[in-house]
């Protein structure tokens, strides 16, 4: 086993890009494309919803019932990002009309489509940082 | 600092496999290639399928309103590997399990007032598993 040591890397060619391996050993995916760029875990029910833990995710904002604005740190490159997420206990989450670079606006809903408040809800975005 | 500068990593011992230290104690470690996401878009059902954005999705199929069908680039190893799909405003999605395959997978729209299927204005989806 070799063990490289580093604290950052970067493409050669391209500062953003650095090819990997894949799974296969037949195709390579890229390590920047790859990366998951947000996340976090709230609980949608408390009166000043947070954040349990989080990666690039500054702070969540309460719009009302079942309905969150959730901050991102580290903005990114545009607003064509793929955000998905997950409720709980027959509860699901979608995306509302806001999708910004440094912010997603989020609804929460039961199984009869009504907004509702989640108590463990899971986001993640994949796109491009700035 | 230390700054390595490279285009491609591969494993040692395997190509396929690299492991880098990612626990909070710094010593539990994770697979890299494993970690990685292996597909995202998103697209709008009401311009064409327009993807605006995406990686590793080569084409958004129209299947009838509500279903799309995500054609990938570069193949997944199996069909075992996991997809989460989200709606637009007042809209559900997930994914149609009949249609998961190395190449490609279904996923479906759902208005939430009455459960009609419906296009979305901006689905989004992201695959993570094995690639070929």
């Amino acid at each position: 086993m070799a063990t490289l040591k580093t604290n950052t890397l970067t493409g050669t060619s391209t500062a953003g890009s650095i090819a990997v391996t894949g799974e296969g050993n037949s195709t390579t995916t890229n390590l920047q494309q790859g990366l998951t760029k947000c996340w976090c875990k709230f609980n949608g029910e408390d009166s000043t919803p947070s954040f349990s833990d989080s990666f690039n995710m500054a702070s969540i904002t309460d719009e009302g019932t079942g309905d969150y604005t959730i901050n991102i740190s580290n903005d990114m490159a545009n607003d064509d990002y793929s955000c998905t997420h997950h409720g709980i206990n027959r509860t699901f989450l979608e995306n509302a009309d806001q999708v910004l670079v440094g912010s997603v606006r989020i609804v929460g809903r039961n199984q009869a489509g009504n907004a509702t408040d989640i108590n463990e809800a899971g986001v993640q975005i994949c796109g491009d940082l700035a | 600092m230390s700054t390595l500068r490279t285009n491609a990593l591969e494993g040692v011992d395997a190509k396929n496999s690299i492991t880098i230290v990612a626990g909070a104690g710094n010593v539990n470690t994770t697979n890299v290639q494993q970690g990685l996401v292996k597909q995202w878009k998103q697209f709008d059902a009401g311009d064409s399928n327009a993807i605006r954005d995406s990686f590793n999705t080569a084409s958004i199929t129209d299947e009838g309103t509500g279903e799309f069908m995500v054609v990938l680039t570069s193949n997944m190893a199996n069909s075992s590997y996991c997809v989460h799909v989200t709606g637009s405003t007042n809209m559900s999605g997930c994914i149609d399990s009949d249609t998961v395959a190395t190449s490609q997978y279904g996923t479906e729209y759902d208005e939430d007032s009455n459960g009609n299927p419906a296009d979305p204005n901006n689905g989004m989806s992201s695959a993570s598993g094995d690639l070929a």
